[in-house]
Protein backbone atom coordinates (compact mmCIF):
# COMPACT_ATOMS: atom_id res chain seq x y z
CA UNK A 1 0.00 0.00 0.00
CA UNK A 2 1.52 3.34 -0.99
CA UNK A 3 1.40 6.24 1.39
CA UNK A 4 -0.03 9.22 -0.29
CA UNK A 5 1.04 12.51 1.00
CA UNK A 6 -1.76 13.79 2.94
CA UNK A 7 -3.21 16.85 1.42
CA UNK A 8 -2.15 19.99 3.00
CA UNK A 9 -4.60 21.21 5.47
CA UNK A 10 -6.29 24.41 4.43
CA UNK A 11 -4.64 27.50 5.76
CA UNK A 12 -6.23 29.03 8.72
CA UNK A 13 -7.36 32.61 8.83
CA UNK A 14 -4.50 33.42 11.13
CA UNK A 15 -1.99 32.18 8.62
CA UNK A 16 -3.58 34.22 5.88
CA UNK A 17 -3.25 37.29 8.05
CA UNK A 18 0.43 36.61 8.64
CA UNK A 19 1.11 36.32 4.97
CA UNK A 20 -0.79 39.52 4.32
CA UNK A 21 1.16 41.42 6.97
CA UNK A 22 4.45 40.12 5.62
CA UNK A 23 3.51 41.14 2.09
CA UNK A 24 2.49 44.61 3.22
CA UNK A 25 5.67 45.05 5.25
CA UNK A 26 7.80 44.01 2.31
CA UNK A 27 5.98 46.41 0.07
CA UNK A 28 6.47 49.21 2.61
CA UNK A 29 10.20 48.59 2.87
CA UNK A 30 10.61 48.54 -0.87
CA UNK A 31 8.62 51.70 -1.27
CA UNK A 32 10.63 53.51 1.47
CA UNK A 33 13.87 52.42 -0.10
CA UNK A 34 12.90 53.75 -3.48
CA UNK A 35 11.55 56.96 -1.96
CA UNK A 36 14.74 57.65 0.03
CA UNK A 37 16.87 57.12 -3.03
CA UNK A 38 15.04 59.77 -4.93
CA UNK A 39 14.33 62.22 -2.09
CA UNK A 40 16.02 65.65 -1.97
CA UNK A 41 15.67 66.02 1.82
CA UNK A 42 18.89 66.36 3.69
CA UNK A 43 19.69 65.57 7.30
CA UNK A 44 19.73 68.56 9.61
CA UNK A 45 23.41 68.04 10.29
CA UNK A 46 24.40 69.12 6.81
CA UNK A 47 25.05 72.76 6.10
CA UNK A 48 22.01 74.89 5.49
CA UNK A 49 21.26 76.57 2.22
CA UNK A 50 23.65 79.33 1.41
CA UNK A 51 21.07 82.05 1.91
CA UNK A 52 20.83 81.07 5.58
CA UNK A 53 24.50 81.85 6.15
CA UNK A 54 24.11 85.58 5.65
CA UNK A 55 24.47 87.39 8.97
CA UNK A 56 21.21 88.56 10.36
CA UNK A 57 20.79 92.28 9.97
CA UNK A 58 21.53 94.07 13.21
CA UNK A 59 23.88 91.36 14.53
CA UNK A 60 26.26 92.99 16.98
CA UNK A 61 30.01 92.74 16.65
CA UNK A 62 32.16 94.32 19.29
CA UNK A 63 34.95 96.57 18.14
CA UNK A 64 37.54 94.53 19.95
CA UNK A 65 36.48 91.43 18.00
CA UNK A 66 37.72 93.06 14.84
CA UNK A 67 41.40 92.90 13.97
CA UNK A 68 43.08 96.23 14.79
CA UNK A 69 43.51 97.06 11.13
CA UNK A 70 39.78 96.67 10.46
CA UNK A 71 38.44 98.73 13.32
CA UNK A 72 36.72 101.86 12.15
CA UNK A 73 37.81 105.13 13.71
CA UNK A 74 34.99 106.45 15.84
CA UNK A 75 34.74 110.14 16.61
CA UNK A 76 34.82 110.64 20.39
CA UNK A 77 31.66 112.23 21.79
CA UNK A 78 31.55 115.98 21.98
CA UNK A 79 33.22 117.39 25.05
CA UNK A 80 35.85 114.68 25.40
CA UNK A 81 39.49 115.36 24.62
CA UNK A 82 41.65 112.55 23.33
CA UNK A 83 44.64 112.31 25.64
CA UNK A 84 46.35 109.42 23.99
CA UNK A 85 45.66 106.36 21.94
CA UNK A 86 47.08 103.37 23.68
CA UNK A 87 48.89 100.52 22.05
CA UNK A 88 47.30 97.08 22.29
CA UNK A 89 47.89 95.41 25.64
CA UNK A 90 51.35 93.95 25.94
CA UNK A 91 52.18 90.57 27.43
CA UNK A 92 53.23 90.86 31.04
CA UNK A 93 56.81 89.82 30.33
CA UNK A 94 57.39 92.74 28.01
CA UNK A 95 56.05 95.30 30.45
CA UNK A 96 58.37 94.42 33.29
CA UNK A 97 61.01 96.96 32.35
CA UNK A 98 61.60 99.84 34.74
CA UNK A 99 64.30 101.96 33.18
CA UNK A 100 64.37 105.36 34.85
CA UNK A 101 66.18 105.58 38.15
CA UNK A 102 64.03 108.40 39.48
CA UNK A 103 60.94 106.24 39.05
CA UNK A 104 62.38 103.68 41.42
CA UNK A 105 62.69 106.27 44.19
CA UNK A 106 59.31 107.89 43.92
CA UNK A 107 56.32 106.25 45.59
CA UNK A 108 53.53 105.29 43.24
CA UNK A 109 50.01 104.32 44.14
CA UNK A 110 47.78 102.60 41.61
CA UNK A 111 44.12 103.15 41.02
CA UNK A 112 42.13 100.23 39.63
CA UNK A 113 38.69 98.77 39.76
CA UNK A 114 38.05 97.28 43.16
CA UNK B 1 54.09 102.24 54.92
CA UNK B 2 51.34 100.34 56.73
CA UNK B 3 48.90 97.88 55.21
CA UNK B 4 45.87 96.11 56.62
CA UNK B 5 42.90 94.21 55.30
CA UNK B 6 39.44 95.77 55.39
CA UNK B 7 36.26 95.80 53.33
CA UNK B 8 37.52 92.95 51.20
CA UNK B 9 40.64 94.74 50.06
CA UNK B 10 44.09 95.87 51.11
CA UNK B 11 44.28 99.34 52.62
CA UNK B 12 47.63 101.12 52.51
CA UNK B 13 48.75 104.17 54.45
CA UNK B 14 51.83 105.98 53.24
CA UNK B 15 52.89 108.84 55.50
CA UNK B 16 56.61 109.22 54.83
CA UNK B 17 57.07 112.16 57.19
CA UNK B 18 55.91 110.17 60.23
CA UNK B 19 58.16 107.91 62.22
CA UNK B 20 57.29 104.27 61.91
CA UNK B 21 55.71 104.07 65.36
CA UNK B 22 53.57 107.09 64.62
CA UNK B 23 52.57 105.68 61.27
CA UNK B 24 51.69 102.37 62.88
CA UNK B 25 49.58 104.08 65.52
CA UNK B 26 47.76 106.09 62.88
CA UNK B 27 47.18 102.94 60.86
CA UNK B 28 45.62 101.31 63.89
CA UNK B 29 43.27 104.24 64.30
CA UNK B 30 42.27 104.15 60.64
CA UNK B 31 41.80 100.39 60.71
CA UNK B 32 39.32 100.83 63.54
CA UNK B 33 37.41 103.32 61.39
CA UNK B 34 37.20 100.81 58.57
CA UNK B 35 36.14 98.02 60.89
CA UNK B 36 33.39 100.14 62.43
CA UNK B 37 32.08 101.07 59.00
CA UNK B 38 32.14 97.48 57.84
CA UNK B 39 30.34 96.30 60.96
CA UNK B 40 27.55 98.76 60.30
CA UNK B 41 27.27 98.76 56.49
CA UNK B 42 28.36 95.35 55.22
CA UNK B 43 25.57 93.40 53.52
CA UNK B 44 27.58 90.22 54.09
CA UNK B 45 27.39 90.50 57.87
CA UNK B 46 23.93 89.41 58.98
CA UNK B 47 24.30 91.34 62.22
CA UNK B 48 25.19 94.61 60.49
CA UNK B 49 22.63 97.37 60.74
CA UNK B 50 22.32 97.55 56.97
CA UNK B 51 21.64 93.81 56.65
CA UNK B 52 19.05 93.92 59.42
CA UNK B 53 17.35 96.79 57.62
CA UNK B 54 17.42 94.89 54.31
CA UNK B 55 15.87 91.77 55.80
CA UNK B 56 13.55 93.54 58.18
CA UNK B 57 9.97 94.52 57.52
CA UNK B 58 8.15 97.78 57.70
CA UNK B 59 9.41 101.22 58.73
CA UNK B 60 12.56 100.92 60.76
CA UNK B 61 14.45 103.41 62.87
CA UNK B 62 18.14 103.47 62.08
CA UNK B 63 21.26 105.03 63.54
CA UNK B 64 22.27 108.57 62.57
CA UNK B 65 25.21 107.16 60.64
CA UNK B 66 23.08 104.86 58.52
CA UNK B 67 20.45 107.56 58.07
CA UNK B 68 23.09 109.99 56.83
CA UNK B 69 24.53 107.41 54.45
CA UNK B 70 21.11 106.61 53.01
CA UNK B 71 20.34 110.29 52.55
CA UNK B 72 23.57 110.73 50.64
CA UNK B 73 22.79 107.63 48.61
CA UNK B 74 19.45 109.12 47.63
CA UNK B 75 21.13 112.36 46.61
CA UNK B 76 23.65 110.46 44.52
CA UNK B 77 20.80 108.54 42.94
CA UNK B 78 19.00 111.74 42.01
CA UNK B 79 22.10 113.48 40.70
CA UNK B 80 23.11 110.51 38.56
CA UNK B 81 19.56 110.16 37.23
CA UNK B 82 19.21 106.78 38.88
CA UNK B 83 22.43 105.24 37.58
CA UNK B 84 23.69 105.00 41.12
CA UNK B 85 21.22 102.77 42.90
CA UNK B 86 21.73 101.64 46.50
CA UNK B 87 18.96 99.01 46.31
CA UNK B 88 20.57 96.38 44.09
CA UNK B 89 21.70 94.02 46.83
CA UNK B 90 19.17 91.35 45.92
CA UNK B 91 20.20 91.46 42.26
CA UNK B 92 23.82 90.92 43.25
CA UNK B 93 22.83 88.03 45.47
CA UNK B 94 20.81 86.43 42.67
CA UNK B 95 23.86 86.68 40.44
CA UNK B 96 25.88 84.77 42.99
CA UNK B 97 27.56 87.64 44.80
CA UNK B 98 26.09 86.56 48.09
CA UNK B 99 29.29 86.57 50.16
CA UNK B 100 32.46 88.60 50.30
CA UNK B 101 34.39 88.58 47.07
CA UNK B 102 37.27 86.72 48.65
CA UNK B 103 34.96 83.93 49.72
CA UNK B 104 33.30 83.96 46.32
CA UNK B 105 36.64 83.62 44.56
CA UNK B 106 37.62 80.68 46.74
CA UNK B 107 34.26 79.01 46.17
CA UNK B 108 34.43 79.60 42.42
CA UNK B 109 37.83 77.99 42.22
CA UNK B 110 36.53 75.02 44.18
CA UNK B 111 33.55 74.81 41.82
CA UNK B 112 31.10 75.18 44.64
CA UNK B 113 29.74 78.67 43.98
CA UNK B 114 26.25 78.73 42.53
CA UNK B 115 23.71 81.47 42.42
CA UNK B 116 20.37 80.04 43.45
CA UNK B 117 19.51 78.48 46.71
CA UNK B 118 18.41 74.95 46.02
CA UNK B 119 19.80 74.94 42.50
CA UNK B 120 21.85 71.94 41.55
CA UNK B 121 25.52 72.84 41.59
CA UNK B 122 26.81 72.80 38.10
CA UNK B 123 29.98 71.12 37.03
CA UNK B 124 33.15 73.09 37.52
CA UNK B 125 33.16 76.24 35.47
CA UNK B 126 36.22 76.68 33.33
CA UNK B 127 37.26 80.22 34.04
CA UNK B 128 39.47 81.77 31.45
CA UNK B 129 42.58 83.57 32.58
CA UNK B 130 41.77 87.20 33.34
CA UNK B 131 42.99 90.02 31.22
CA UNK B 132 42.40 88.66 27.74
CA UNK B 133 40.15 90.26 25.17
CA UNK B 134 37.81 87.26 25.24
CA UNK B 135 37.55 87.59 28.96
CA UNK B 136 36.77 91.26 28.77
CA UNK B 137 34.11 90.56 26.20
CA UNK B 138 32.56 87.87 28.34
CA UNK B 139 32.51 90.21 31.29
CA UNK B 140 30.68 92.76 29.22
CA UNK B 141 27.98 90.26 28.30
CA UNK B 142 25.41 90.12 31.09
CA UNK B 143 25.13 86.77 32.78
CA UNK B 144 21.54 87.19 33.90
CA UNK B 145 18.73 89.43 32.81
CA UNK B 146 15.84 90.51 34.94
CA UNK B 147 12.84 92.49 33.82
CA UNK B 148 13.82 96.13 33.42
CA UNK B 149 12.50 98.39 36.10
CA UNK B 150 12.09 102.13 36.41
CA UNK B 151 15.03 104.17 37.56
CA UNK B 152 14.65 106.30 40.57
CA UNK B 153 14.39 106.20 44.29
CA UNK B 154 11.03 104.54 44.64
CA UNK B 155 12.50 101.50 46.34
CA UNK B 156 13.94 103.33 49.31
CA UNK B 157 11.69 105.45 51.49
CA UNK B 158 13.07 107.78 54.10
CA UNK B 159 10.41 109.29 56.33
CA UNK B 160 11.88 112.52 57.60
CA UNK B 161 9.11 113.12 60.12
CA UNK B 162 9.10 109.68 61.65
CA UNK B 163 12.82 109.17 61.19
CA UNK B 164 12.27 105.72 59.68
CA UNK B 165 13.49 103.84 56.64
CA UNK B 166 11.42 101.38 54.67
CA UNK B 167 12.21 98.99 51.85
CA UNK B 168 9.75 96.94 49.79
CA UNK B 169 9.86 93.18 50.45
CA UNK B 170 12.68 91.48 48.59
CA UNK B 171 14.69 94.66 48.09
CA UNK B 172 18.12 94.72 49.70
CA UNK B 173 20.59 97.50 50.16
CA UNK B 174 24.11 97.55 48.81
CA UNK B 175 26.20 100.63 49.54
CA UNK B 176 29.51 98.88 48.88
CA UNK B 177 31.86 101.27 47.11
CA UNK B 178 30.10 104.35 48.38
CA UNK B 179 30.81 103.39 51.99
CA UNK B 180 34.40 102.50 51.23
CA UNK B 181 34.82 105.92 49.64
CA UNK B 182 33.13 107.64 52.56
CA UNK B 183 35.39 105.82 55.00
CA UNK B 184 38.50 106.89 53.10
CA UNK B 185 37.19 110.47 53.19
CA UNK B 186 36.77 110.29 56.98
CA UNK B 187 40.20 108.75 57.35
CA UNK B 188 41.76 111.37 55.09
CA UNK B 189 40.81 114.03 57.62
CA UNK B 190 43.15 112.31 60.08
CA UNK B 191 46.12 112.16 57.72
CA UNK B 192 49.16 114.36 58.23
CA UNK B 193 49.99 117.01 55.67
CA UNK B 194 51.74 114.82 53.11
CA UNK B 195 50.26 111.35 53.02
CA UNK B 196 48.32 108.96 50.86
CA UNK B 197 45.63 106.46 51.79
CA UNK B 198 44.76 103.77 49.27
CA UNK B 199 41.84 101.38 49.79
CA UNK B 200 42.15 98.87 46.97
CA UNK B 201 42.49 101.50 44.26
CA UNK B 202 40.14 104.13 45.73
CA UNK B 203 42.53 106.62 47.22
CA UNK B 204 43.08 110.08 48.63
CA UNK B 205 46.35 111.90 47.94
CA UNK B 206 47.04 114.63 50.46
CA UNK B 207 49.76 117.20 49.90
CA UNK B 208 52.91 116.12 48.10
CA UNK B 209 55.15 113.10 47.94
CA UNK B 210 58.32 114.36 49.65
CA UNK B 211 60.41 112.44 47.14
CA UNK B 212 58.56 113.77 44.11
CA UNK B 213 58.27 116.95 42.13
CA UNK B 214 54.85 117.91 43.47
CA UNK B 215 51.69 115.99 44.16
CA UNK B 216 51.53 112.19 44.25
CA UNK B 217 52.14 109.85 41.34
CA UNK B 218 49.05 107.76 40.71
CA UNK B 219 49.21 105.03 38.12
CA UNK B 220 46.05 104.01 36.30
CA UNK B 221 45.82 100.29 35.70
CA UNK B 222 45.39 98.87 32.23
CA UNK B 223 41.97 97.16 32.27
CA UNK B 224 43.16 94.69 29.63
CA UNK B 225 46.34 93.79 31.49
CA UNK B 226 45.80 93.91 35.26
CA UNK B 227 49.05 94.57 37.02
CA UNK B 228 50.26 96.87 34.27
CA UNK B 229 49.96 100.64 34.39
CA UNK B 230 49.02 102.55 31.28
CA UNK B 231 48.71 106.10 32.59
CA UNK B 232 50.36 108.13 35.28
CA UNK B 233 48.59 111.02 36.93
CA UNK B 234 49.98 113.58 39.29
CA UNK B 235 47.44 114.47 41.94
CA UNK B 236 47.48 116.76 44.95
CA UNK B 237 44.76 117.07 47.63
CA UNK B 238 42.33 115.04 45.59
CA UNK B 239 40.63 111.68 45.49
CA UNK B 240 40.86 109.09 42.73
CA UNK B 241 38.54 106.16 42.05
CA UNK B 242 38.26 103.75 39.12
CA UNK B 243 35.46 101.56 37.82
CA UNK B 244 35.74 98.67 35.40
CA UNK B 245 34.32 95.20 34.97
CA UNK B 246 37.63 93.40 34.78
CA UNK B 247 38.40 92.56 38.38
CA UNK B 248 35.34 91.98 40.53
CA UNK B 249 33.74 89.23 38.49
CA UNK B 250 32.80 85.64 39.05
CA UNK B 251 31.41 82.68 37.10
CA UNK B 252 27.64 82.45 37.01
CA UNK B 253 25.77 79.84 34.98
CA UNK B 254 28.62 79.34 32.58
CA UNK B 255 29.24 83.04 32.01
CA UNK B 256 31.01 85.81 33.83
CA UNK B 257 29.01 88.20 35.97
CA UNK B 258 30.46 91.38 37.43
CA UNK B 259 29.55 93.79 40.18
CA UNK B 260 28.57 96.87 38.13
CA UNK B 261 24.83 96.30 37.94
CA UNK B 262 22.88 98.46 35.52
CA UNK B 263 19.71 99.60 37.33
CA UNK B 264 17.90 99.79 33.97
CA UNK B 265 18.31 96.08 33.32
CA UNK B 266 19.13 94.82 36.82
CA UNK B 267 21.95 92.88 35.18
CA UNK B 268 25.72 93.35 34.86
CA UNK B 269 26.26 96.42 32.75
CA UNK B 270 27.29 96.36 29.13
CA UNK B 271 29.33 99.49 28.60
CA UNK B 272 31.07 101.04 25.64
CA UNK B 273 33.81 102.01 28.06
CA UNK B 274 36.49 99.71 29.31
CA UNK B 275 37.35 101.75 32.38
CA UNK B 276 36.54 105.06 34.05
CA UNK B 277 38.82 106.94 36.44
CA UNK B 278 37.52 110.00 38.26
CA UNK B 279 39.52 112.62 40.12
CA UNK B 280 37.35 114.57 42.55
CA UNK B 281 37.34 116.35 45.87
CA UNK B 282 36.30 113.22 47.77
CA UNK B 283 36.56 109.48 47.30
CA UNK B 284 32.84 108.83 47.80
CA UNK B 285 32.00 111.27 45.01
CA UNK B 286 34.76 109.88 42.77
CA UNK B 287 33.51 106.35 43.31
CA UNK B 288 29.88 107.24 42.58
CA UNK B 289 30.79 109.21 39.47
CA UNK B 290 33.18 106.57 38.14
CA UNK B 291 30.53 103.91 38.37
CA UNK B 292 27.79 106.13 36.95
CA UNK B 293 29.88 107.28 33.98
CA UNK B 294 30.79 103.66 33.26
CA UNK B 295 27.09 102.81 33.14
CA UNK B 296 26.13 105.94 31.22
CA UNK B 297 28.81 105.83 28.54
CA UNK B 298 30.83 108.83 27.40
CA UNK B 299 28.02 110.97 25.96
CA UNK B 300 25.64 110.77 28.92
CA UNK B 301 28.60 110.58 31.29
CA UNK B 302 29.67 114.03 30.19
CA UNK B 303 26.29 115.37 31.34
CA UNK B 304 26.96 113.93 34.77
CA UNK B 305 30.35 115.61 34.87
CA UNK B 306 28.92 119.01 34.04
CA UNK B 307 26.89 118.80 37.24
CA UNK B 308 30.08 118.24 39.21
CA UNK B 309 32.45 121.02 38.18
CA UNK B 310 35.06 119.84 40.67
CA UNK B 311 35.49 116.43 39.08
CA UNK B 312 37.51 115.14 36.17
CA UNK B 313 37.13 111.87 34.33
CA UNK B 314 39.53 109.83 32.26
CA UNK B 315 37.92 107.03 30.36
CA UNK B 316 39.30 104.27 28.18
CA UNK B 317 36.99 103.49 25.32
CA UNK B 318 36.61 100.44 23.09
CA UNK B 319 39.43 101.64 20.88
CA UNK B 320 41.77 102.01 23.83
CA UNK B 321 41.77 105.76 23.56
CA UNK B 322 42.08 107.74 26.74
CA UNK B 323 39.48 110.50 26.77
CA UNK B 324 39.51 113.29 29.31
CA UNK B 325 36.75 115.67 30.35
CA UNK B 326 35.76 117.88 33.26
CA UNK B 327 37.84 120.04 35.56
CA UNK B 328 41.61 119.80 35.20
CA UNK B 329 42.28 118.44 38.65
CA UNK B 330 45.12 116.13 37.79
CA UNK B 331 48.34 118.14 37.67
CA UNK B 332 49.67 115.94 34.93
CA UNK B 333 48.61 112.97 32.89
CA UNK B 334 50.91 110.92 30.72
CA UNK B 335 51.16 107.47 29.28
CA UNK B 336 53.13 105.24 31.62
CA UNK B 337 56.54 104.26 30.28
Amino acid sequence: MTDRPSPKPPRSTREHKRWLVAALATGYVVAWWRFAATSTWRPASEEPAPERQVARPGAVRWLHELPPGQRPWVQPPAGWQVVTELAPPQPAALSSRRAVASRARRFRARTRSS
Amino acid sequence: MQTWHAMGTEVTLHAPELREAQERALAGELAALFEAAEARFSRFRRDSELARLSFGRGPTRVSPELWAALRRAQEHQQRTRGLFDPTLGAELTRLGYDRSFEQLTVAARAGTAHADVGAKPRGSVRAREPGGADEAAAARRPAARAPAGPLGGDRLTLDLEAGTVELPPGVQLDLGGMIKGATVDRAAALLPRNALLDAGGDLYAKGDDPLGDGGWAIEVEDPDAPGRALLELCVRDAAVATSAANRRRWPHRGQWAHHLIDPRTRAPARSSLRQVTVVASGVELAEVLAKSIYLAGPAAGLDLLTEHPQAEALVIDEQRRVLRAGAALALACAEAP
